[in-house]
Formats: structure tokens, C-alpha cells, sequence
């Protein structure tokens, strides 16, 4: 595997090999701190701060886990962190009786490329951090439950509600958005 | 249950369009900038500490030596006993010591030598 590679290399003192990490999961990354931090420039000192604390406490990971579970662990908690300071938080009531099946998503559909990525960014970045967050985890990056639970560090029930919850209020975003009938 | 498959798999597919990319062209330079930074920095405090430890050790020597050999050198100083003056200095010495010590062992783990 490539990462244990440049791991063993790294190890050995040659530093230059952590580009290889910094190149592979800077996106990623991002993404995981934009969900938290919903702000650019904040989500860019973010994963700053996480990749250089990662490659300081390289020592510490001992490859029980993937090496991007372990980093992402570190953004989440950096992400966090940083967020207290800045103490904002955008959240979307949640309806209890809100019906996806009566949405038509012709609408979404019938938009561009560019307009739906646009759409789907903003609406995450309305949703709370804890949704967006788990959103991306496990539909963009396509982590299970379990590598979700240990990256958030919330348990394995906790992440499927919120992951339920996320994506009714994802829909109820968009209904909001295109005015779905 | 097939419905919801689908309708996950539609959101799944959806969810593909939310991946940013860092926007900050030069983020990757940056970071390796820093990393190459803090290692020269390490390996310049870690230059110190070796000769921190190496004074330590001999400032260390020197002091239990003169708590051994003083009285065979020297019976007062100044009019004061040696032993008495001794008194002093073995509890001034060890109290310095465990102090120096401490912070030294402090530095070393901050460091991962120990």
C-alpha cells in the first residue's frame, strides 16, 4: 500500500515524503473542514494545523487504522476546536413530518453541473456541523459507520441518527431552495 | 426497501458533487515550508539539550566532589566551619539538582527523547 510506503520512508528521515500525504488528502481534508467550520479561510488553518500536528505525532499511529482515518480524526478535532472559538453554528430545524417522497427532484435535475454542485455546497453549509460533516464522510468519502464512529468519535448509533437526520434535512434544504412541490 | 436503495444511491451519486478542492494553489508548498522549519528547529534544540545534559552532568560532578573534598581542604571559611557552611550548600545543591533535573526530563519528552 502506498501510504505505508511513504510512511516507512518518513520515518526513516526522509520529511520530503509527506508531500505525498499532504497531496492525496488535502481535498478531502478541506472538505471535512469547510463541513465543520463552514468558512474558507478558517477551514484552510484548519487542515494547516491538522497536517502539520499529523506529521508530528507520526510516531504515535501505529496503523491499526487507515492512515486518512487517523487524519481525518485529527481535522475533525482540529475543526472543532476551532469552531468553539469562533462559535458559530447554522442549523436547520428539523420537521418530523417531512415527506421526501413528495418532492419532485425534476427541478434539481434540470439544472448544470456547476448549479448543482453550488446548491449541494451551500446546503451543507446550512446544515449543522455534526450533519454536513457525517454527510461527507459517508457519501463523499465513502467511509462505513464504524471508520465514521472513529473519525467523529461519536458512537455507531449516534452517527446513524445524525446521518438519517442530515438527509431529511438535506431534502427539506433543497425543497426550500428550488421550491419542490 | 428498494425504493430507499434507489433513493440512497440517487443520494449517494448527488453527494459526489460536494467535494471542495483547496483552493489555496500554493497550500502544499506551504506546509512542507513549515514541516522543513520546525525540523531544522528541532534539530537545534535537540543540539542544546545534549549540552545542557553534558553541563548538567558536569556541573553536577563538581558540586559532589566539593561536598566530599571541601572538609579535607579547608577547616572554616570565612571563621564559619566548614561543616556548617557545607550544611548549606548540600541542601542548596540537591534542592538545584532535582530542579534542573526536572526540567531537563520535562524537555526531553517534550522533545520524544524520552
Amino acid at each position: 500500500m502506498d501510504d505505508d510506503y511513504y510512511l516507512d520512508k518518513i520515518r526513516k528521515g526522509n520529511t520530503s515524503s509527506y508531500r505525498y500525504f499532504v497531496n492525496k488528502y488535502k481535498d478531502m481534508a478541506f472538505s471535512i473542514a469547510v463541513s465543520v467550520v463552514k468558512d474558507e479561510f478558517a477551514a484552510e488553518e484548519v487542515v494547516q494545523d491538522a497536517f502539520l500536528n499529523a506529521f508530528n505525532g507520526l510516531k504515535s499511529f501505529n496503523r491499526q487504522s487507515k492512515f486518512s482515518t487517523w487524519l481525518y480524526r485529527i481535522v475533525t478535532n482540529e475543526a472543532f476546536k476551532r469552531l468553539k472559538k469562533m462559535k458559530k453554528e447554522q442549523v436547520v430545524s428539523f420537521v418530523d413530518n417531512y415527506n421526501h417522497q413528495a418532492a419532485d427532484k425534476s427541478s434539481f435535475a434540470s439544472l448544470n453541473e456547476d448549479e448543482q454542485t453550488y446548491i449541494i455546497n451551500e446546503a451543507l453549509k446550512r446544515l449543522s456541523p455534526n450533519e454536513s460533516l457525517v454527510l461527507r464522510l459517508f457519501y463523499l468519502e465513502e467511509e462505513s459507520i464504524k471508520e465514521v464512529s472513529q473519525i467523529t468519535g461519536w458512537s455507531e448509533s449516534k452517527v446513524k441518527v445524525t446521518l438519517h437526520r442530515a438527509r431529511k434535512n438535506m431534502y427539506l434544504i433543497f425543497t426550500e431552495t428550488l421550491n419542490f412541490k | 426497501m428498494a425504493d430507499f436503495l434507489h433513493e440512497d444511491e440517487k443520494f449517494r451519486q448527488m453527494m459526489q458533487k460536494s467535494k471542495l478542492t483547496m483552493p489555496f494553489q500554493d497550500f502544499e508548498d506551504r506546509i512542507m515550508q513549515k514541516i522543513e522549519d520546525s525540523t531544522q528547529a528541532k534539530s537545534a534544540v535537540l543540539k542544546d539539550i545534549r549540552i545542557s545534559l553534558l553541563f548538567f552532568i558536569l556541573g553536577a560532578g563538581y558540586g559532589i566532589a566539593i561536598s566530599l573534598f571541601l572538609p579535607e581542604i579547608l577547616s572554616s571559611i570565612s571563621g564559619i566551619p566548614t561543616e556548617e557552611v557545607l550544611l548549606v550548600f548540600r541542601v542548596t545543591f540537591v534542592l538545584l539538582v532535582l530542579f534542573l533535573f526536572e526540567r531537563l526530563l520535562k524537555l526531553l519528552k517534550k522533545y520524544g527523547l524520552v
